[in-house]
């Protein structure tokens, strides 16, 4: 009970972060994917550095455990491929469509719909795509520190670290790129869940 | 000079969504998100079709159960939400500050502050019926590539890549190759 609580309230800030920061626009999503606004990347790679600034130490208390995600070539290739080609046709990820949907966005419950569907009929054709993509080159858990033989947290800081320094470096190639201009943040918008109302 | 309530910049909401991270990593699990549709199909299945649900090879891996990660999905909906209304009532406040009460929050965004979506201010109150369903497509591809990857933008972009997980580098560079490409030809068709 008390983990479904805290899924919960996790959900809550998930979900209140997506929408202040913007990502939960289709249009966000849309501009980074044109190159046009790297909003988004720059601000997911943010995320990734500061989790990994934080995560590997306590994981050298032995706070916390890191272990990598099961590497299997083909399925996640493909997986990815297909992802990106729906990434760029909604404008929409799993997690940023469920924040639209809250704020009321009227594209966001079509695109959790679909994204139903997708899921059923992934179970459906799973029992013949599990031999042909998922179970070849296998590799089970697989992290980099583990691959290259070095200190997973000695890795993770430098990575954290190095992370910071690209998304900045981004941002300045980004600030002087003659290019249409963009807005640096835009103003939220409201109207949608004002229809609510 | 009214003061617009504004979105929050890549930096602020980054750190926002790494500490987040962290919390979830250290709280419980990493932070995911996409495990849940399925688990969403097999709950909503499981009542009708419970011989289905119970023999299917995928649905084994992903039982009808109520989980803490559908918890999460459920929080990100009403986050969303509390977020959408916390803007709305600082626009609505601006508005009434800036114009003597007269601009709601609705006329505030609907005067050129659009979302940037082909959804926008243009299209009005009507429901762009071909946006509705471009979503509807492109949320079955991005569930089905996820579900066939093992995980989202939160499952392996974010919490992947911070555990320097490989696969989760190589998803993301997959998803970036044909999403740039795919993003600039729809776009040159005026999809997006």
């Amino acid at each position: 009970m008390g983990i479904l609580l805290l899924g919960l309230v996790t959900g809550i800030a998930f979900g209140y972060i997506l929408y202040r920061a913007g990502v939960s626009r289709c249009g966000c999503i849309f501009d980074a994917l044109n190159l046009l606004n790297l909003k988004a990347v720059k601000l997911m790679l943010t995320a990734v550095a500061v989790g990994s600034l934080i995560v590997y130490p306590l994981s050298a208390l032995g706070l916390v455990s890191v272990g990598g995600k099961n590497l299997y070539v083909l399925g996640v290739l493909a997986g990815g491929a297909i992802f990106g080609l729906g990434f760029a046709v909604a404008g929409y990820c799993p997690g940023t469509a469920l924040a639209a949907l809250g704020a009321g966005r009227k594209d966001a419950w079509p695109m959790v719909l679909g994204g139903l569907l997708g899921a059923l009929a992934y179970a459906l054709v799973y029992p013949l795509l599990e031999p042909v993509l998922i179970r070849p080159l296998n590799y089970g858990r697989h992290s980099l520190p583990d691959f290259l033989g070095v200190n997973p947290v000695a890795m993770g800081l430098l990575f954290g670290a190095a992370l910071i320094g690209v998304v900045f470096l981004i941002d300045r190639w980004e600030k002087g790129r003659v290019k249409v201009p963009v807005r640096p943040t835009e103003p939220q918008d409201a109207r949608a869940v004002s229809r609510h109302m | 000079m009214r003061k617009v309530i504004r979105e929050w910049s890549w930096l602020r909401g980054g750190i926002a969504l790494g500490l987040l991270s962290a919390f979830a990593f250290v709280s419980y699990k990493p932070l995911g998100v996409s495990t849940s549709y399925p688990r969403t199909v097999a709950l909503l299945l499981n009542p009708v079709a419970p011989e289905f649900v119970a023999q299917n090879a995928y649905f084994q891996r992903v039982p009808p159960i109520v989980d803490w990660q559908l918890m999460l999905v459920l929080g990100i909906v009403i986050g969303g939400w509390i977020a959408s209304r916390v803007v709305a009532r600082a626009q609505a406040r601006e508005a009434d500050m800036g114009q003597g009460a007269l601009q709601s929050g609705t006329a505030l965004a609907e005067a050129g502050q659009g979302e940037g979506c082909a959804f926008g201010p243009a299209v009005g109150n009507a429901p762009d019926r071909r946006r509705k369903w471009r979503a509807f497509l492109g949320g079955f591809l991005v569930l089905f590539g996820a579900r066939l990857a093992d995980g989202c933008t939160s499952g392996h972009v974010i919490t992947g890549m911070t555990q320097l997980a490989t696969a989760s580098f190589l998803f993301a560079a997959a998803v970036f190759a044909v999403g740039i490409p795919a993003a600039k030809w729809l776009r040159a068709k005026g999809w997006s």
